[in-house]
């Protein structure tokens, strides 16, 4: 499962897969702003079939985050 | 609506048809022209729910019987939410028998307490998300004595009523009994309609008193500047009264369709769905939308092709010829393909960004309202002017300047039928608010010989100096903002120092990157030092007592109010800083 968020990720903001591990902050690490973040979540609920809600997606701080959120609804 | 000729053509009908002075009086207005028709769309999960005019006629009519038969009239009566269609079905119908208190949802629970208290809220009409909360206000607050809710399933609690089944019982009352209690209660303009908190970034929210002359005085100074196009999208909070007093209640009036946004997540979504015309947004929008276009178009490697683009844009219309629409029409789609205007308020504007979005296609109206005017007071109508400018003031509303400096720049001064009759329960706001009829906005600015307005910046933001010079914060930061395309928010702000019990005032910046910038890619250390020499350089262009002698520099955002503006005396933005 890592690896599809990362591949989302890595996507979106174009920086090289390697770089992005579960300590990756989404903020300052990546560059992704609110809408930015938004279009992420997006992507991640269309490929995990998963809602995710906006004010707990204001919340993640690193792709741990993300990745432990998926986790606890299911997704593995 | 075949263009926009036609378009204007049935406005002017519409507006000439009716001069209605109660919110109320709205409702006859949908009745003559506006029945058949959609009037609101929005999203509940993979399905979008359209609500024509006729829904919201009956919707507003059903519940307002019931809260008469709730014996609500009169009250002041608190409303909760995400955006949504009942939010209008509650405020038309809140609005017809009593007082609406539109209430931020942003806001903390002890603000929100505290803000049902100022209002002296005696019911809370919220969505089933706010449901807690309502009830902790109505715990807390004797003062209020029910909840109502929009969208709950399953039992309400005690004392707790579904807005649906009142909706539907009220309905049955009108249909069945024939009860025009609703309708029959009499507003008059000069009753209070509303009471609207101001966002307050410096200080304490204050209660706007908004009467139905008010509103109404506004709606018809918004329809004057209204955008063409059948359809728009509804993406700022609703408890503010520049989505709602310029952008829904004209709408509502206009027979205009609106696609309610269900939150930022959906944005892209919703675009495509709503396919709006026209939207209103914070300055803050704008940026965010910059930013994606330029990350999309680095993605998709075509960087130079949308510069290339940008550049024959601006020589072409330069020779008075406009093929934005060709040229852009792959960002136009992102859009929904058909959007052409937006309508942008609440914050000065990033020139440089406007201008780069004007050169897409997307034609900019900035204008300038304020709580306490309902809000609209000035627009800078499309292809007018400059950008810089926020126009001149709109139809039934006068401005003029009071007590201008040696350059003309002076305090701000509104008139007409839109300004507020005073603060609720505050006679020392009321007092040093009003001089001779005039509302004192203590925003400073000046007027062009064409008349058009020119913010320079807040009076309460205003940095005195010890030498007794006055320097507006918001001039220096939009010269830092045009100048360093990196920055997200910046505050400039009076630092004060003591020096043997001595307070030395020092003008000092706060500045937070964008993460998406190529600058964000430094470690913190460069960061700070690439900032630095940027603002080194703008301060030789600033007269000596304005420039900035102290900075901090953060890849954290600042913390903001409901309307994305920054909250200029938070500890996260006055930090310890760097001298320069």
């Amino acid at each position: 499962m890592m690896d599809k968020i990362k591949e989302i990720i890595a996507q979106y903001t174009e920086i090289d897969l390697n770089k992005i591990s579960e300590d990756t902050q989404l903020k300052t690490d990546l560059g992704l702003n609110s809408l930015a973040m938004m279009n992420i979540v997006v992507e991640l609920e269309d490929a995990f079939g998963v809602e995710i809600d906006e004010s707990t997606a204001m919340e993640f701080v690193t792709v741990g985050d993300v990745l432990a959120y998926l986790n606890k609804n299911g997704v593995h | 609506m075949r263009n926009r000729r036609d378009c204007s053509k049935y406005r002017k009908e519409i507006i000439s048809a009716f001069r209605i002075t109660t919110v109320k009086q709205l409702l006859s207005v949908v009745e003559r022209f506006h029945l058949g028709k959609v009037a609101f769309r929005e999203s509940k999960g993979t399905r979008v729910i359209e609500h024509t005019f006729d829904d919201l006629v009956r919707d507003v009519k059903a519940f307002g019987t019931m809260l008469c038969r709730m014996n609500m009239q009169g009250s002041h009566i608190g409303i909760l939410g995400e955006n949504a269609y009942f939010w209008v079905v509650a405020y038309l119908a809140v609005t017809g028998i009593g007082v609406a208190v539109p209430l931020d949802k942003e806001l903390t629970l002890e603000d929100l307490c505290a803000l049902s208290e100022q209002g002296n809220v005696e019911h809370l009409i919220c969505s089933a998300k706010f449901m807690d909360t309502a009830l902790h206000i109505r715990d807390t607050k004797p003062s209020v004595q029910s909840v109502i809710a929009w969208g709950c399933a399953g039992e309400m609690p005690e004392k707790t009523f579904a807005f649906e089944e009142l909706a539907a019982s009220g309905n049955r009352l009108i249909n069945e009994q024939g009860d025009t209690a609703f309708m029959d209660y009499p507003v008059q303009p000069e009753d209070l309609a509303v009471i609207q908190f101001t966002s307050g970034t410096t200080g304490a929210n204050k209660g706007v008193e908004l009467r139905h002359r008010n509103i109404c005085a506004n709606t018809y100074s918004s329809m004057e500047v209204f955008p063409s196009g059948n359809q728009s999208i509804s993406l700022l909070p609703m408890n503010h009264s520049f989505e709602f007093n310029c952008h829904i209640l004209p709408a509502v009036y206009l027979g205009v369709n609106v696609g309610i946004n269900a939150g930022l997540k959906r944005l892209t979504r919703d675009f495509q769905t709503y396919k709006p015309d026209f939207a209103f947004v914070v300055p803050l929008f704008l940026n965010e939308f910059y930013a994606s276009i330029w990350m999309n178009a680095r993605k998709g490697r075509k960087e130079a092709k949308l510069k290339t683009a940008l550049f024959v844009s601006r020589f072409l219309r330069f020779l008075g010829i406009d093929i934005r629409d060709r040229l852009f029409a792959h960002i136009k789609e992102t859009f929904g393909g058909q959007l052409n205007v937006f309508v942008c308020g609440g914050a000065p504007i990033n020139e440089r960004v406007a201008k780069c979005l004007d050169d897409m296609g997307f034609d900019i109206m900035h204008g300038y309202g304020i709580t306490e005017c309902s809000p609209l007071v000035a627009v800078n109508l499309k292809g007018r002017g400059t950008l810089q400018s926020v126009g001149n003031a709109v139809p039934g509303v006068t401005i003029r300047i009071d007590k201008t400096n040696s350059v003309g720049i002076g305090e701000v001064m509104v008139k007409g039928d839109n300004v507020t009759s005073g603060y609720y329960h505050d006679e020392e706001s009321n007092r040093v608010s009003f001089e001779d009829g005039w509302f004192k906005t203590g925003d400073f600015g000046y007027v062009n010989r064409k008349g058009e307005l020119f913010i320079s910046g807040r009076k309460k933001n205003l940095i005195i100096l010890d030498n007794g010079k006055n320097v507006s914060p918001e001039e220096i930061e939009g010269k830092i903002e045009s100048a360093c395309d990196y920055i997200r928010d910046i505050v400039v702000y009076d630092a004060v120092k003591k020096v043997k019990n001595k307070k030395i005032h020092n003008i000092a910046a706060a500045v937070s990157v964008r993460p998406d910038s190529e600058l964000s890619m430094l470690d913190i250390e460069e960061i700070q030092k690439r900032v630095a020499e940027d603002i080194r350089k703008i301060n030789h262009s600033l007269a000596f007592y304005k420039r900035i002698v102290s900075l901090y520099v953060t890849l954290e955002e600042f913390p903001k109010n409901a309307t994305h503006k920054v909250l200029r005396n938070s500890a996260e933005v006055r930090r310890g800083t760097i001298a320069l």
